[in-house]
């Protein structure tokens, strides 16, 4: 990881004072082959990230497609106003923060528990064997995955099938509302854990062997090694994943809960997307949903800002380190 | 939204898994008749449509009526001609949408361009397809700007708002082309039944051909010999239903009674309540709507009773429904309309399959039968002179050329020879070539332009005869939305979001996540939300024709 490589290696103050020096023409001159390939990626970030951005006045609209922007009225703050006096919103907003806990406290450490595992495995072999089949899940789409689960535990799966025929009652996984965030979980972790665990190898490959045969030497056991230096090593980068995943807390997801919503009700899963998705595409409520949409952002902002000052407190550089200086 | 277009969302079904769900709003929606657009009903009853004229061209086996009875073809009649003269000099643009996959352009299209020989000139089809926001998106973003091709279909139901002020806006006014006797110039336009003019009225101006679809409504259809096993696909009351529904269902089998589609089938429970198709009109011309019934209510009530006794297949979503039915693990499901039974027989060609006549809930009510709205909407033209419009409506005339026509065939099925070969019993196949330019353009030309539907399944005469015979029977028991044609603002605005609302909460309920006692609230609720505004646009805009529902 070169995060946690740049972290170790101080700042040079020289090299950022020499560059201050020069003036701005000819530092361009100087990177100027860099700033060249950066243009396309700049040109498309703007074309398609922040030109759309500004669709979102229409959340201050009565907007109306027949209209445009330039002649729908305008409604000022009242989208707003609505959304939040709406209980389906409320109920969304709730059910998604439920399922963003859900999966903050049962999803969040699985990869690292999975390369803490893997990284222990002595033969080359094997943990190869075991990544790949870990994380090739992560590349089948929500529809597959789902349709997986129903074959194995549906009303009609293989389990459920099975247990009828030795004379027992079928068991609801898929369409128990009240169990519906283990289910989300799980298949969260089946699709997603090994590819999100190749984050923390690489975090763990970078840590120094050396340290480990000193305190093998000095006599520390197995668990004090894995306390005092493979979970210190691996801080930054668990940090790091936290303050992105605490960013992205209100996108629990899309797919899998519309998908899943007819299964049990929108009571258990309907969640912010699929809020907006109902509101504003299926409900013509252009307007409301992208105020939806827009709220979800703004918070979304203010928890990663939150999260990042956070983290900058107990010593870490988050994901925007402190100016340097 | 990249997300929904990259995971293959579509009204036709995601990757087939979601297709049930999103086919049940699809169907629903157009159960429901809901319509876009803003009113002038008052006007609307005003003007004159255009003379109906019959097509005595070809004679169907079994002939079809003005009630709705849909004429039947056993075999493809000899075709003749309908069109003496190329409707077109130069070329026309048009918006479209396929639900077939997407034909190769022009350039490479060698159906297309012996179509466009046909017509004179070159018909150029913007031609949207049917995923993820689809058409009313396409039909937004063409809208918006400004540059309009010089047709653009416009669904009924498919949430456009504020219809009226855009066709005012943005397209030609045809009432004097084709009111009353004006239309004869037309004489496949001439063909088209009263019925289909009617919803192509808006503010008391015509403003296209309307593209007629089945007039019928849902069904429930099953695997003839599986229902056999239990007396036939119908009962005597709601409850001798339900017991053949549970002798159907053997789970160790692997066998469910009913497809899970709760929201299609309550609709073919409610019809045995006899609850009202959409609206009941009352003596006093108010209207009820649907979900304020009693009989509604009852239907809730009735499923959740048949879903607690678990004769629903398990899992709400299911690809392959119709494979399923016709292979009998599955012993009903809901169709779009009697004509689409012929579709099983792609997958088993040797069973016959049932349809059924909505009965009698408790022996003593009057079973109700839903017909459909009709049609998919109307073509209205951009603003154009007269010459360019009378060119326009000369090649829509030949578009809706009925069936048994040269017209008709060219559109559908191409040059023979080239595009598709006869059989021995003189029934149509595509060629290799035929197969690939022909299903997705047709479908995007079908669903702007079409002649009154009429019932063909080559090969299958006992099914043409039997969908005949059912038809008839269903016509019996039939009603009409009372509010097609007309059109609610806020129903444009509101209508599919609150009605979302409402039939989650009575799937909560069917399924047992929510006590019985929540549909009112729930009632409650869509009335503030919006609904009792919808009464009141459709009610000050109600036909002094149609039927009073409640005596």
């Amino acid at each position: 990881m070169t995060l946690t490589a740049q972290r170790k290696r101080p700042p040079s103050p020289s090299a950022s004072a020499r560059s201050d020096k020069k003036p701005f023409r000819v530092q361009l001159k100087q990177d100027r082959q860099m700033l060249l390939m950066m243009v396309p990626g700049i040109l498309f970030l703007l074309l398609f990230f922040y030109l759309p951005i500004l669709g979102n006045v229409i959340a201050f609209q009565d907007y109306q497609p027949f209209l445009g922007i330039k002649d729908s009225e305008w409604a000022g703050w009242q989208n707003f106003v609505d959304l939040f006096s709406n209980p389906d919103f409320l109920h969304a907003l709730w059910n998604t923060l439920y399922l963003a806990a859900w999966q903050l406290v049962f999803l969040f450490p699985v990869p690292l528990v999975l390369a803490l595992i893997v990284d222990s495995l002595m033969s080359m072999r094997i943990r190869r064997i075991f990544q790949s089949i870990a994380y090739l899940p992560h590349f089948l789409s929500w529809v597959l995955v789902i349709a997986l689960f129903q074959q194995m535990l549906g009303g009609a799966g293989f389990i459920n099938n099975t247990l009828r025929q030795f004379g027992l009652d079928a068991i609801p996984f898929m369409t128990n509302p009240d169990t519906f965030p283990v289910l989300v979980v799980a298949q969260m972790i089946w699709k997603d854990a090994g590819w999100a665990m190749i984050i923390f190898l690489a975090a763990l490959a970078s840590i120094d062997v050396s340290l480990y045969e000193a305190a093998a030497a000095d006599g520390a056991g197995r668990w004090r090694r894995m306390w005092h230096i493979t979970l210190p090593g691996l801080r930054p980068v668990i940090i790091l994943l936290l303050i992105l995943r605490i960013g992205d807390i209100l996108s629990v997801g899309f797919e899998q809960f519309i998908l899943q919503r007819d299964a049990v009700g929108a009571g258990a899963a309907e969640v912010l997307d699929t809020f907006t998705y109902y509101t504003g595409v299926v409900g013509g409520g252009w307007s409301s949903g992208a105020a939806a949409g827009l709220a979800k952002g703004v918070v979304s902002l203010v928890l990663i800002w939150a999260a990042n000052a956070l983290a900058h407190k107990f010593g870490e550089d988050g994901i925007f380190a402190r100016k340097v200086r | 939204m990249s997300t929904l277009s990259s995971s293959g969302v579509s009204r036709r079904g995601f990757l087939g898994l979601a297709g049930l769900a999103v086919a049940t709003v699809g169907l629903s929606a157009c159960g429901g008749g809901s319509a876009g657009g803003s009113g002038g009903a008052a006007a609307s009853a005003g003007v004159k449509l255009p003379t109906y004229k019959e097509f005595t061209g070809v004679t169907p086996d079994l002939a079809g009526d003005a009630k709705g009875l849909q004429a039947a073809f056993f075999k493809l009649p000899k075709p003749v001609v309908s069109v003496k003269d190329k409707p077109l000099t130069g070329k026309v643009t048009g918006l479209t949408e396929t639900f077939e996959t997407m034909s190769p352009g022009m350039k490479d299209n060698a159906f297309w361009q012996r179509l466009n020989q046909a017509l004179g000139g070159e018909l150029n089809l913007q031609i949207a397809e049917d995923i993820g926001d689809g058409y009313p998106a396409k039909f937004a973003t063409v809208l918006a700007s400004d540059d309009l091709p010089d047709m653009m279909w416009v669904p009924p139901n498919q949430g456009i708002p504020n219809v009226g002020p855009m066709l005012e806006a943005k397209f030609q006014d045809l009432t004097k082309y084709l009111s009353g006797d004006a239309v004869l110039e037309y004489p496949n336009l001439a063909a088209l039944k009263p019925d289909s003019w009617k919803t192509a009225v808006v503010n008391g101006k015509i403003w296209g051909a309307p593209i007629p679809s089945t007039p019928f409504g849902q069904i429930m259809s099953g695997r003839h010999d599986v229902w056999d096993t239990v007396g036939g696909l119908t009962a005597a009351s709601a409850d001798e239903f339900l017991a053949k529904a549970k002798e159907l269902t053997r789970p160790a089998e692997k066998k469910y009674a009913l497809e899970p589609a709760y929201v299609n089938m309550l609709h073919m429970v409610t019809e045995w309540y006899g609850a009202p198709n959409g609206w009941a009109v009352n003596k006093d011309r108010s209207l009820t709507y649907i979900f304020e019934t009693d009989e509604y209510a009852a239907g809730v009530e009735f499923m959740a009773k048949m879903f607690a006794a678990g004769v629903f297949y398990p899992d709400v979503n299911v690809p392959d429904i119709r494979n399923r039915v016709a292979n009998g693990s599955v012993a009903a499901q809901v169709l779009v309309g009697p004509h689409d039974l012929k579709a099983y027989r792609a997958f088993n060609k040797d069973q016959a399959f049932d349809i059924l006549v909505p009965f009698s809930a408790d022996g003593k009510v009057k079973p109700t039968y839903d017909m459909g709205y009709g049609t998919v909407g109307f073509t209205p033209f951009k603003k154009t002179d007269e010459g360019r419009i009378r060119e326009l409506l000369a090649l829509i005339n030949y578009l809706s050329a009925p069936f048994g026509t040269v017209e008709y065939m060219q559109k559908n099925f191409g040059t023979e020879g080239q595009d598709y070969t006869v059989d021995a019993q003189g029934n149509p196949a595509f060629t290799a070539t035929g197969a690939t330019d022909i299903p997705g353009l047709a479908s995007a030309l079908n669903i702007m332009s079409s002649p009154e539907n009429v019932i063909f399944n080559p090969g299958y005469d006992q099914d043409t005869k039997y969908i005949n015979q059912q038809q008839k029977k269903l016509l019996e028991l039939a009603w009409r939305n009372p509010t097609n044609g007309t059109y609610s603002d806020t129903n444009a605005k509101l209508g599919a979001k609150i009605t979302k609302q409402f039939r989650d909460k009575v799937v909560d309920i069917i399924t047992g996540r929510a006590p019985v006692g929540e549909l009112k609230d729930a009632v409650t609720r869509w009335k503030n939300a919006g609904g009792s505004k919808i009464r009141d646009e459709y009610q000050s805009q109600l036909s002094s024709d149609v039927p009073v529902f409640r005596q």
